[in-house]
């Protein structure tokens, strides 16, 4: 038996996992990220392209790149080409 | 760094690649790369296609292929030597033929074989060496690539890296340098190209779902990840691989090896006949046509002689006598096979040559022809002449079922391993790729369903705008992306091979092992085994090729011959008739032509009257003038128009009459092009025969650009203007291939007339042959019936006590054979056929069930059609009496257990006899014909007075009104008749040909194309004999749909 929390219920606070998130990246001339939310890329392990659903009117089109931040962090940032905004979102294939 | 592909695949990986041949190589040459490696999945479909293309643009060809595995891993093999080619095309074959069709599959110890002359690449993703790396399997991938190195040899099996920017690709690549470091074999970058140009990944895709038979939202993990699949620059590769300088490299290097050429190095060898002791191949020709011409030439004038010493002079300069000879025993073998199925020593020749080959004197002097070709004056330059860049082409029309066995004795006279029919690759035309495409992409399957019928037959997918544009309802949805995006991809699929499928009759015959020369693989049909090329890439390898061809029109002449034999008691040899015969050219003139071999159908029977032939010669024109070569090239009308003298003839130049006076100033025959050429432009026959072959061939634009510089070139230097030479070119150009060379036309006409004089003389026999022969001709047996009919042929109805199981002769009449009923066939109605021969007629339904165990769908519709009348009893009684004998074994209702012996009186119910039309209905539907009554017998006291029968418009005037109604028969589209469309309807009196133009064919499409009764309302039009009426409206006719028997659509 898990004892009474007394904490009301969040349903509001739940939220899927590895959704999309918006990040600030600063890029090179050839569109290279340099930052990504201020932190420096230290080095590019991967880059590899996403293009579907372009019979739709919202097709898919993604730059990834697999990044190791200063500090040794490994992140997965995309760009969408579509929208020309940049996310943040683990990626596994 | 110059940058070779050395991965990429066409249309003809099928349902895979998403570009042609010609694009891939034009967009190699582009980018300046020097060669190109074709390796499509499985095959060599489009390898000689790929090679002729790319020299021609420049390109260096490559022959690979992309293997699959019996573990399912793909493998790269590119051919550095002839042998290596020879081995490709064995494991090919082994791939195929010894496993299940659709899944080849190459085992290792066969590979293990066959790999001197090949250098390996260890594959795409799929491939065995790059999928362990990828899973970090690294021990095992370096098993697997020591296994390879050591049947290839190190300097022959290379570790591939492929980075298409697909997750995992540059993780990949690092893994396998490492591994291809760790064990010292090269390393080399391909692109993995699946089309041209990046936009065209969007087809790639559709295909990847028309494959896996779903929609491109089901095939999600079947598509490639993007759209980087395209054929990269140096520059871009060298981009991608900028950390492996190496890969980019060995591409030139391994290119720089592969110097094995199909277009040079295939080494294919004709057969050689055996010949008696003390002669060559040429000597012993020599001796048979002599000895044969010494019979056929009783007066052998020197100019017999000289023609026949030309001829076998350039037999000898191009080493041909073993093909004449290995032709002639195929004849031979003919008429061995043509006695087996007779059961008796076969009268006449086994086959009839058809083709520019009924043109040499050689061919009439082994058996090849039926046709003097120096009596006839047929020109031998189509055929054989001194520059000969292809082979000579000789296709044999053989009756039905003698083709069918004579294949397979070929097969056993020379040896499986050294035959191979030819293959043909149905490409995606307009239905087929809305309905595809559409389904494809999502689109609801009837919206698709109307836009593909809207589109015409055979039509071209590159006309679906046109065909969209033309309907409102598909015109306004052109707006929406989904159906922009059919329209875009159904253009851009347009051509694209299908699939492999077996040519009709091409045999290749070759004394080397044919595996060594073309892949085999298995056909749809049993026990026949294809070559993976078409009749193009056979004719660009120089191979021999035989078309044996059935006429059905051989097996109908045939039968009608035996059938006046056992009636007649005298057996006719046609060759022998009179050729002369006026009553037989007044049928022809009149256009009493149904059945007639190549005369018979719509167009033709609305020029006999117009052209009047009256000699084997005129038949010649008459034969060839209704194609598409002639029409479009503009020939008809003025021919007609001089033949009947209202104009005079005339010609572009001087030069073009002694080739064109025979033909009153117009190209009618194939090989006038080739003389035009010669006579205008001074080609020689060589020239002028490649110029025909590359107006009749896609894969040409190249040489039709470079022939027609020099067609005016020529012309100029001959004292011809460029106006004139550009006008004489387009005749050519208008004529194009679609029209008969005058020996094939001669061929045909003598058929022609053949046909015609036992049509006069013969009428019940030649229509009983004709219903024994279906489906061939132009007309359906129903219509064939009619006009017998008309003609006084009585044609008895189905009779359990009389009818045999085929169609025969009873007295004058014709009796309707048990073949025509639904649920029989030719070979389930032989044994009923049979039993009632053996045991006696049948005595009642009872006693027919009890002996013959036919099926119960079957009885019923021998029934329904009056199989059994003679019995006394209403067929509605009958059918009754047979429900009462049959009862179900549990859900088998073929099953059969008598419940009585004979029904009791108490089973017994009254019903309602059928009525005459009741009669008529059940013939149509049940056999397709009636030989009581004409549907139109029964609805015209309902019709309008006004409504004229058909036989009543020849006493009409030109111009008035009119108004008929009927039966549509047969809807006629042809592509050279710029929209028009034709009609033949059909009362009881005759037929009526209707002409329906463009704009009233599209506001009543529906109904043209769909109706299978109407009234037609227009104006009559009488021009030099023939009768037509001018459409301007149509009212469909409420007549139950399954009456009508399906009209044969043309186009």
């Amino acid at each position: 038996m898990v004892a009474d929390t007394r904490v009301a219920n969040g349903a509001g606070k739940l939220r899927p996992l590895n959704q999309p998130r918006p990040v600030s990246v600063e890029v090179a001339a050839n569109g290279t990220p340099l930052t990504v939310d201020g932190r420096t890329v230290e080095a590019i392990f991967e880059t590899w392209r996403i293009e579907d659903e372009w019979w739709r009117t919202q097709p898919i089109r993604r730059m990834y790149w697999r990044l190791l931040l200063e500090a040794g962090r490994t992140v997965d940032v995309y760009r969408d080409n579509v929208r020309n905004l940049w996310y943040r979102q683990a990626y596994s294939g | 760094m110059s940058y070779v592909e050395l991965h990429c695949h066409s249309n003809f990986s099928f349902l895979d690649g998403a570009s042609h041949i010609e694009e891939l190589v034009l967009r190699t040459a582009e980018l300046g790369h020097k060669a190109l490696a074709l390796t499509d999945h499985d095959g060599l479909h489009g390898a000689m296609e790929f090679a002729q293309c790319a020299r021609a643009w420049g390109v260096r060809p490559i022959t690979g292929t992309d293997i699959t595995l019996s573990n399912g891993h793909h493998l790269t093999l590119l051919c550095e030597t002839q042998q290596g080619y020879a081995n490709l095309c064995r494991l090919l074959t082994h791939a195929h033929l010894d496993h299940e069709r659709g899944s080849p599959r190459v085992e290792p110890d066969a590979l293990a074989r066959h790999t001197e002359g090949l250098i390996a690449l260890s594959g795409c993703r799929t491939g065995e060496v790059p999928s362990l790396v990828a899973a970090g399997r690294h021990r095992e991938a370096e098993e697997v690539a020591r296994r390879y190195e050591a049947w290839f040899g190190k300097e022959n099996f290379f570790i591939e890296l492929q980075n298409n920017l697909v997750y995992g690709d540059q993780r990949r690549n690092r893994g396998l340098g490492d591994l291809a470091g760790h064990i010292g074999v090269g390393v080399v970058a391909t692109g993995d190209v699946h089309y041209h140009r990046r936009e065209r990944h969007r087809l790639q895709d559709v295909l990847v779902a028309i494959k896996n038979r779903t929609s491109l939202d089901g095939s999600h993990r079947q598509r490639r990840a993007n759209s980087e699949f395209y054929m990269r620059s140096s520059a871009e590769m060298a981009a991608l691989f900028r950390d492996m300088p190496e890969a980019i490299a060995n591409t030139e290097r391994i290119a720089e090896r592969c110097q094995f050429d199909l277009t040079r190095d295939l080494n294919y060898r004709f057969p050689d006949s055996p010949v008696p002791e003390g002669e060559t191949q040429q000597s012993y020709l020599r001796k048979v046509c002599y000895n044969e011409a010494a019979l056929r030439y009783p007066h052998f004038t020197p100019n017999i002689e000289q023609r026949l010493n030309e001829e076998l002079g350039l037999v000898e300069r191009h080493g041909l006598a073993g093909f004449f000879l290995i032709h002639r025993e195929i004849l031979q073998l003919a008429t061995e096979v043509a006695d087996q199925v007779k059961g008796r020593p076969y009268h006449g020749p086994p086959g009839r040559g058809r083709g520019s080959s009924v043109g040499s004197v050689i061919c009439y002097l082994i058996g090849l022809s039926h046709i003097d070709p120096i009596a006839n004056n047929l020109f031998l330059g189509r055929f054989l002449n001194e520059e000969l860049t292809t082979v000579p082409d000789i296709d044999l029309d053989f009756a039905r079922e003698i083709r069918e066995k004579l294949m397979l004795r070929v097969y056993e006279h020379f040896g499986n391993e050294h035959v191979g029919l030819t293959a043909i690759f149905p490409t995606y035309r307009i239905r087929s790729a809305v309905r595809e495409v559409g389904k494809a992409l999502g689109l609801p399957s009837a919206e698709l369903d109307r836009l593909a019928k809207a589109g015409d037959g055979f039509g071209s997918a590159k006309d679906i705008r046109e065909v969209m544009r033309r309907d409102k309802h598909y015109r306004d949805k052109l707006g929406s992306p989904g159906w922009r995006h059919l329209a875009d991809l159904v253009e851009e699929i347009a051509g694209f091979p299908r699939h492999i499928s077996q040519h009709v009759g091409g045999m290749v015959i070759a004394s080397q092992p044919l595996i060594e020369l073309v892949p085999l693989e298995q056909s749809a049909m049993e026990g026949r085994v294809l070559m993976q090329w078409d009749k193009d890439s056979v004719d660009d390898a120089r191979m021999i090729k035989i078309d044996f061809l059935a006429l059905g029109m051989l097996s109908a002449v045939d039968e009608c011959l035996d059938l006046i034999e056992e009636k007649h008691g005298k057996r006719i040899d046609l060759s022998r008739i009179d050729f002369n015969d006026q009553q037989v050219y007044d049928s022809i003139c009149a256009a009493d032509t149904m059945g007639v071999f190549q005369i018979e159908s719509r167009a033709q029977m609305q020029s006999l009257p117009r052209v009047r032939p009256r000699s084997l010669d005129d038949l010649t024109v008459q034969v060839a003038i209704i194609r598409p070569g002639p029409i479009i090239g503009g020939a008809v009308n003025p021919y007609i128009n001089r033949r009947l003298k209202r104009e005079e003839a005339t010609y572009d130049h001087p030069s073009l009459v002694p080739v064109l006076e025979e033909t009153l100033g117009v190209i009618i025959f194939q090989e006038q092009v080739i003389q035009v050429a010669m006579a205008f432009s001074g080609f020689s026959a060589g020239q002028a025969e490649e110029l025909r072959r590359a107006m009749s061939r896609k894969r040409s634009h190249e040489a039709m650009t470079r022939l027609k510089k020099q067609f005016i070139e020529g012309a100029i230097a001959r004292k011809a203007s460029v106006e004139v030479a550009e006008t004489v070119f387009q005749k050519i150009i208008g004529f194009a291939g679609f029209g008969f060379p005058k020996s094939h036309a001669a061929a045909f006409g003598l058929l022609a007339y053949q046909t015609s004089w036992l049509r006069e003389y013969y009428l019940a026999e030649s229509l009983c042959a004709l219903f024994n022969a279906q489906p061939m001709g132009f007309y359906g047996p129903h219509v064939l019936l009619n006009d017998g009919k008309r003609h006084g042929i009585e044609v008895l109805p189905l009779d359990i006590n009389h009818s045999g199981a085929d169609c025969s002769i009873e007295g004058s009449a014709v009796r309707i054979g048990m073949r025509y009923v639904r649920g029989l066939s030719r070979e389930t109605a032989l044994p009923v056929e049979a039993e009632r021969r053996v045991n006696g007629n049948f005595r009642s339904l009872f006693d027919f069930l009890e002996r013959t165990h036919a099926k119960r769908e079957a009885v019923d519709n021998l029934i329904a059609c009056g199989a059994f009348d003679a019995f006394g009893l209403e067929r509605r009684e009958l059918m009754w009496q047979l429900g009462l004998l049959y009862r179900s074994e549990g859900r088998a209702t073929t099953q059969r257990q008598l419940a009585l012996a004979l029904p009791t009186e108490q089973d017994m119910v009254s019903l309602r006899p059928m009525t005459d039309w009741d009669r008529m209905t059940a013939d149509y539907t049940i056999l397709g014909m009636s030989p009581g009554h004409h549907p139109m017998s029964f609805l015209r006291s309902g019709l309008h007075e006004a409504i004229a029968p058909t036989h009543m418009l020849a006493n009409l005037p030109d111009g008035v009104p009119v108004q008929v109604a009927g039966m549509v028969v047969v809807r006629q589209q042809p592509g050279s008749a710029k929209g028009f469309v034709f009609l033949l309807l059909e009362d009881e009196f005759g037929l009526a040909n209707i002409i329906v133009r463009p704009g009233l064919y599209e506001a009543n499409r529906s109904l043209v194309r769909g109706e299978p009764f109407i009234i037609v309302h227009g104006t009559l039009e009488r021009r030099d004999g023939t009768i037509n009426v001018a459409a301007r409206g149509f009212t469909p006719l409420a007549v139950t749909r399954e009456l009508a028997p399906t009209a044969h659509n043309f186009g």
